[in-house]
């Protein structure tokens, strides 16, 4: 090599100690040199790293040096092979120089490379030989850098266990304080997190931090923050994780360091991925590729590619995905290929079920076993959609076979068989119902989140079918309860855990939470009063934003205590509920799956199901027209509104011939109706028997969330109150919210009334009184419910302010539109709606309208309830009485039929 | 709207014609061609494994793509398959939309394609159909009637109202599926 | 026997021809697959005169067609004009329900639009009544809403003059309805996200 060439190739005080003959300082310098230029231009550090390692050189120690330095760079930038042919060739030279011991350091970086490409064997085998060798030679420190290199490599394989004892084995011998004892601390501090103790991790990360910051390590610091802020979002202290990384990239702008920079937006946009928030994870992403691509690190490319797939396909898209497959090339890129079709076998349907099984097998020989059971599970699945049950059988009983199977992987594949005939198909349906429970609200990956979204209701109702078809009456009780635990188990947790909730600082966040949301509605509305009018109100970003937190946070709680369900502790729902019926009344149960309408009826110590074939679609357009007319009633004049009314009454007739038939025959005293999803919404005391009798007429009756939750109420006796509230919080545009209060007042003797009730008022009144009635204003958010708020003269009453007072109330009432109404996304979330968290909050009854409701309506409907509650101390009377006042006043079931009564009807106890 | 299903016209304009008028503004040349082609864009459909709701909708997304891209169409004698494979496109996109309740319903074709071949029998099916539009009305009746009406017409019938003999029925039933076949394979040779 | 002429082939698909004819079939695997290739054809045939199309199915084509193929262009009879919309004026009602009512004057008919709420959605679902006072004239047809570029979505009107359009794309329209020979235009229909613009 010329001088001119090695100029080229060294930088200048490298050149100077070559110069004056000082080759092994001149390497020490050169590799320190190739270590700083590989972390802060990682493109240029490969552009050099591919130059010195094709160097010819006749300075033999030099020459091995370059080849270190090389395989350092390249060991930096993610290209493991490579690095390893350097280093191995620098090893050699240097033994050729008889500088074993110069040999050994560079052969300590080889063990890492071994590691990278899972070739532990050889990882472990030089490892052991390096550290007997230092520790001969009495550096001991650098025979505990071998150990925790190998822990590294231990690590990439999954060997968790292995990985934690080295790194401790090594610290032991690590001067403490120093960047080693560091680093290996930091790894340990990784190692816990994964192993899911993340306070653990946070405090060992905050304080390497600080450390190294004091020893003057930015970059060590940078690092463990980078570190913090994963184990920050892992234990949902969201927003202080999203600074971090906002800190991190600005540090790292600061410093230059484009590889840090880059990894924290990677790792940033995966948690905004995570958290939904898919736009901002998507322009992110965009941003970082071509700067990563750019900068050489192609590994942090591949996994942003990945994300950028996964966060397409959780938004429908799938043509983004192939195209970032096509463009990971290379054998390197084989696992990050392999990977990213796992990801995407679970989100897109059209992949083959043979390339995923490919792709799973060349995982598990690189030790992804873990990811490749996973990658196995979803090409059985896809082979059963395909109808090839024999591939599907096979790979599901293989996954079922490993110890090392997910509980998302088991879920899945007993899934595959439970939809397969064939011995024991409904024990597997159980298997995946177990799992489906255990694994909710606990899935990080986002592909495996959104896939377990769309599957979990799939699970339920699959056994639930199973159950039905065998038609024991053993099976028949099963089936409800698996209904239960699916749409309402979180009621009846929620009662349960009702209790204090301590100073928890998750438990602080909701509650400044909660009281953002508050103040934000109420900022919302203002003088312009029609801009809220709009969609119901403008959501700004912020009240996204806000209820997004909000969601998360409640996540999170709901993370950490387990969830409870009835079956776990053998309670069945069913037999609870057939035990304490009483003789003369009916429950029914309604559901629609895809096609069928499933009804449950008990009846007289019975429990019998109906399944309607292929009434759904029907039922699901016929609902649609429902709420279409209820929701424009209020809005119609006019031939308008008659000719809605008409239409809305021949919609009527037909849910009433598809949806009262299972009802039995005989008089009954009473009927508790659960109705589920977009049946929730009908103004059922207007549906229409055959007849042309309403269900009103028929009997008192009384809406539940399900079955569960009507044996809870029927538990306990019904309550006697005593003390009655009245609240209110008129305005310019409704004249007979006034009225009604001082007329209430006046009929109910000993009752408070408040013209004028602040939020504060209302909470108390809720957790003072026994009757509790709220007339007014609310703004109901069909699309976002749990951003719903009743107002009050001073602000708003969101849904989560109700979910953390304690209430006393047994009923409610509101003289408010929508008040009952529930929120359109037809999950089993406990905050959707007021009703709702009243309910888990422990009030019995509820009584509201569903849909807009006019001034004078309400007046007339409320007056009339509380006059019944007055004379006959039943409010399922009450209620019916009120109704009845109403059609008599007008006739379109839209005014009248609007008013739902739900939780217990049952006569007060007399006192 | 009365649910009257179309029998399988027979209408005797090429291909070429068709697609000619239908870019010219003929509205009535736009539907012969779907009912000439629409039943292949179902059939491609249900065959990918979209359910009888699924084909509607991938008919009326494939009717937007061809009437949208009609003009860049350059070879109008290639319709048939052009359409089968935007059908084939968009049935993809239908079942990768599809919500996970919709599983394998009782009346989606179990021809369990493997995907691989998926490209060569939406051709094929392309083809047949293009063939079959090719051939003379007479025995476009004839083959509707007697092989795939369901239940097929009887000789004495289709006699009857052609103004044949019965026993000239077979031979000419015979000639035409000879000749659906010649016209299938010379379409497969200037095809791909 | 040398193999069998596609004559006999057929033949035997009909279950006629000589019976040496099916035994040469049990062991010429070429003349098998030739049959098979036959059978395969006249049931792939079979299939699609199954999927023919019905009358609402070419209706919507045809209206496809006038919609936004190369016809001539037609004035239409009725062009409506928004009246109300609950964003501009509130009924008096306690309360509001998210989601937003539009209502339109065209002729002697009304149009009236409910459009549901986004929520994590990326679309709404839509569904609008047309009524008219005048008993003479009949109600029905096809509601089309059609984006600038982009999928047309359509529905069939029923007897009461309603119609359901789910999983909308928020976005600007405009609305067509056609009945029989009748035409009514609504330009600009503004199918809003939840978001303030």
């Amino acid at each position: 090599m010329t001088s001119h060439e090695i100029a080229s190739v060294v930088p200048d005080e490298v050149a100077r100690f070559l110069a004056s003959g000082e080759d092994e300082k001149a390497g020490e310098s050169l590799r320190d040199y190739a270590e700083r230029l590989a972390r802060a231009e990682p493109g240029r550090g490969i552009e050099w790293a591919r130059k010195a390692s094709s160097a010819l050189i006749d300075r033999p120690l030099f020459g091995a040096y370059l080849k270190w330095a090389a395989g350092v760079v390249h060991h930096l930038t993610g290209e493991p092979a490579r690095a390893e042919k350097d280093l191995a060739q620098a090893a050699r030279a240097m033994i050729r120089c008889g500088r074993l011991d110069l040999a050994d350091r560079a052969s300590l970086l080889l063990i890492d490379c071994h590691g990278e490409q899972l070739r532990l064997d050889r990882a472990r085998k030089l490892a052991q030989r390096l550290e007997r060798r230092f520790v001969q030679r009495g550096d001991s420190e650098r025979g505990a850098v071998a150990l925790a290199n190998l822990a590294c490599a231990e690590d990439a394989a999954d060997r968790v266990d292995r990985a934690q004892k080295l790194w401790r084995r090594a610290m032991r011998r690590m001067a403490p304080g120093s960047l080693r004892h560091l680093l290996a601390r930091a790894n340990l501090a990784n190692s816990a997190a994964l192993a899911g103790r993340f306070s653990h991790a946070s405090r060992e990360h905050n304080e390497i931090a600080d450390v190294a910051r004091a020893l003057g390590l930015d970059n060590l610091a940078l690092h463990a923050e980078l570190n913090l802020a994963e184990t920050e979002f892992a234990v949902g202290r969201v927003e202080a994780a999203f600074d971090l990384w906002h800190r991190v990239i600005d540090s790292s702008r600061i410093e230059g360091d484009i590889g840090m920079e880059l990894v924290a937006e990677i790792d940033l946009a995966t948690a905004e991925a995570e958290v939904g928030e898919l736009d901002l994870a998507e322009a992110r992403l965009t941003r970082s590729l071509p700067r990563l691509h750019g900068a050489g690190l192609f590994h942090d490319e591949a996994r942003a590619l990945r994300l950028h797939a996964v966060v397409d396909g959780a938004h429908g898209r799938f043509d983004r995905w192939r195209a970032a497959f096509d463009s990971l090339r290379g054998p390197d890129m084989q696992m990050q290929r392999d990977l990213l079709t796992v990801d995407m076998a679970q989100l897109d349907p059209t992949i083959d079920p043979p390339d995923i099984v490919r792709a799973a097998r060349r995982l598990a020989t690189a030790g992804l076993r873990h990811r490749a059971l996973l990658g196995l599970a979803w090409a059985g699945e896809r082979f059963l959609d395909r109808g090839n049950r024999r591939g599907a059988r096979r790979c599901a009983r293989e996954v079922l076979a490993s110890t090392r199977a997910s509980a998302w992987a088991r879920l899945v594949s007993h899934h595959v068989l439970g939809r397969m005939d064939g011995p024991g198909a409904t024990r597997h349906l159980f298997r995946a119902v177990h799992w489906a429970d255990h694994l909710h609200g606990r899935l990080s990956a986002l592909s495996d989140r959104s896939a377990f979204l769309r599957v979990r209701g799939d699970v339920y109702l699959d056994l639930m079918a199973t159950l039905l078809d065998r038609n024991t009456s053993r099976d028949r009780r099963r089936a409800l309860d698996i209904l239960s635990r699916f749409r309402s188990s979180w009621f009846l947790d929620e009662i349960e855990r009702r209790a204090d909730l301590g100073d928890d600082p998750e438990v602080l966040r909701w509650q400044d939470l909660r009281a953002r949301l508050a103040s934000l509605l109420r900022r919302m509305e203002g003088p312009d009063e029609p801009r809220i009018r709009r969609f119901g109100v403008h959501i700004h970003r912020e009240l996204k934003g806000l209820e997004g937190e909000l969601l998360e946070t409640e996540a999170t709680l709901a993370r950490r205590i387990p969830v409870l369900l009835p079956d776990a502790i053998g309670r069945s729902v069913s037999t609870e509920l057939l035990d304490r019926l009483p003789r003369d009344e009916v429950f029914v149960e309604y559901f629609l799956d895809a096609r069928d309408l499933v009804v449950f009826i008990v009846w007289r110590g019975k429990l019998r199901v109906e399944r309607i074939r292929n009434a759904a679609p029907e039922i699901r357009s016929l609902a649609a027209s429902v709420r279409f007319h209820m929701d424009t009633a209020t809005w119609r004049e006019g031939s308008s509104s008659r000719g809605s009314a008409h239409a809305l009454r021949h919609r009527l007739r037909r849910l009433g011939e598809l949806l009262l038939p299972p009802l039995p025959a005989d008089t009954w005293d009473a009927l508790w109706l659960a109705p589920h999803a977009e049946l929730y919404h009908l103004p059922w005391a207007a549906l229409e028997f055959d007849s042309g009798a309403a269900l009103i007429e028929r009997s008192v009756f009384s809406l539940v969330p399900g079955a569960g939750v009507a044996a809870a109420l029927l538990r306990d006796r019904p309550p006697s109150p005593h003390r009655v509230a009245f609240g209110a919080a008129s305005t310019v545009e409704l004249p007979m919210i006034e009225k009604e209060i001082s007329e209430l007042a006046r009929m109910v003797d000993g009752s408070v009334a408040l013209e004028t009730a602040t939020r504060d008022d209302f909470l108390a009144m809720l957790s003072s009184f026994d009757i509790v009635h709220l007339a007014g204003h609310a703004v109901v958010l069909d699309g976002m419910p749990s951003a719903s708020g009743l107002r009050l003269s001073d602000g708003y009453v969101t849904v989560h302010d109700l979910a953390a007072t304690r209430i006393a109330a047994k009923l409610v009432s509101f003289g408010v539109c929508s008040g009952v109404r529930m929120g359109d996304d037809h999950s089993d979330h406990r905050y959707d709606s007021f009703l709702r968290s009243l309910m888990a909050g422990g009030v019995r009854s509820v009584v509201g309208a569903i849909s807009p409701v006019k001034d004078d309506v309400a007046y007339a409907f409320d007056l009339e309830f509380f006059r019944g509650i007055r004379d006959f101390g039943n409010p399922g009377l009450a209620f019916r009485a009120a109704v009845e006042a109403l059609r008599r006043l007008n006739p379109n079931p839209a005014i009248w039929g609007n008013f739902h009564f739900y939780g217990d009807h049952r006569p007060w106890s007399v006192t | 709207m009365s649910h009257r299903r179309h029998d399988w016209t027979v209408d005797r304009q090429l291909d070429q014609e068709l697609v000619k008028a239908c870019r010219r503004g003929d509205e009535e040349a736009w539907v012969v061609l779907w009912r000439r082609y629409g039943p292949l864009v179902k059939s491609v459909s249900r065959r990918i494994g979209c359910d009888s709701e699924e084909a509607r909708d991938v008919l009326q997304r494939v009717a937007l793509v061809a009437l949208e891209k009609l003009d860049s169409l350059r070879d109008p004698k290639k319709l048939a398959p052009w359409l089968a494979g935007i059908a084939r496109f968009q049935s993809f996109e239908i079942i990768r939309e599809r919500r996970p309740a919709a599983l394998l319903q009782e009346d989606t074709a179990v021809s369990n394609p493997r995907y691989d071949d998926e490209m060569v029998r939406t051709e094929d099916l392309a083809r047949l159909r293009q063939a079959f539009a090719q051939l003379e009305e007479r025995c476009q009746r004839l083959l509707q009637r007697l092989m795939l009406k369901e239940p097929p017409d009887s000789y004495q019938d289709v006699a009857r109202d052609e103004n044949l003999s019965a026993t000239s029925i077979g031979p000419i039933r015979l000639r035409c599926m000879k000749r659906l076949g010649k016209l299938i394979e010379k379409l497969s040779r200037s095809g791909s | 026997m040398d193999h069998l002429t596609e004559a006999h082939i057929i033949d035997l698909i009909e279950g006629e021809g000589p019976s040496e004819a099916e035994a040469h079939l049990a062991e010429c695997s070429q003349c098998r697959s030739a049959q098979r290739l036959w059978q395969e054809r006249i049931e792939s045939l079979r299939e699609m005169s199954r999927e023919s199309l019905d009358d609402a199915e070419l209706h919507r084509l045809r209206v496809l067609y006038r919609q936004l193929g190369p016809g001539k262009d037609q004035a239409p009879r009725w062009i409506a004009r928004l009246v109300r919309s609950s964003a501009a004026a509130p009924a008096a009602a306690r309360g509001v329900a998210s989601g937003e009512i539009m209502e339109y004057s065209a002729g002697p008919y009304t149009l009236m639009l409910r459009v549901g709420a986004q929520g994590s959605r990326s679309t709404v679902s839509v569904i609008g009544q047309i009524a008219t006072n005048d008993r003479d004239r009949g109600i029905g047809g096809t509601f089309a809403l059609t984006p600038p570029n982009g999928r047309v979505r359509l529905s069939d009107v029923d007897q009461f003059g309603e119609f359901n359009l789910p999983e909308v794309a928020p976005g600007s329209y405009r609305g067509t309805w056609w009945f029989g020979d009748q035409i009514m235009v609504v330009h600009d229909v503004e199918i809003g996200t939840d978001d303030e613009p």
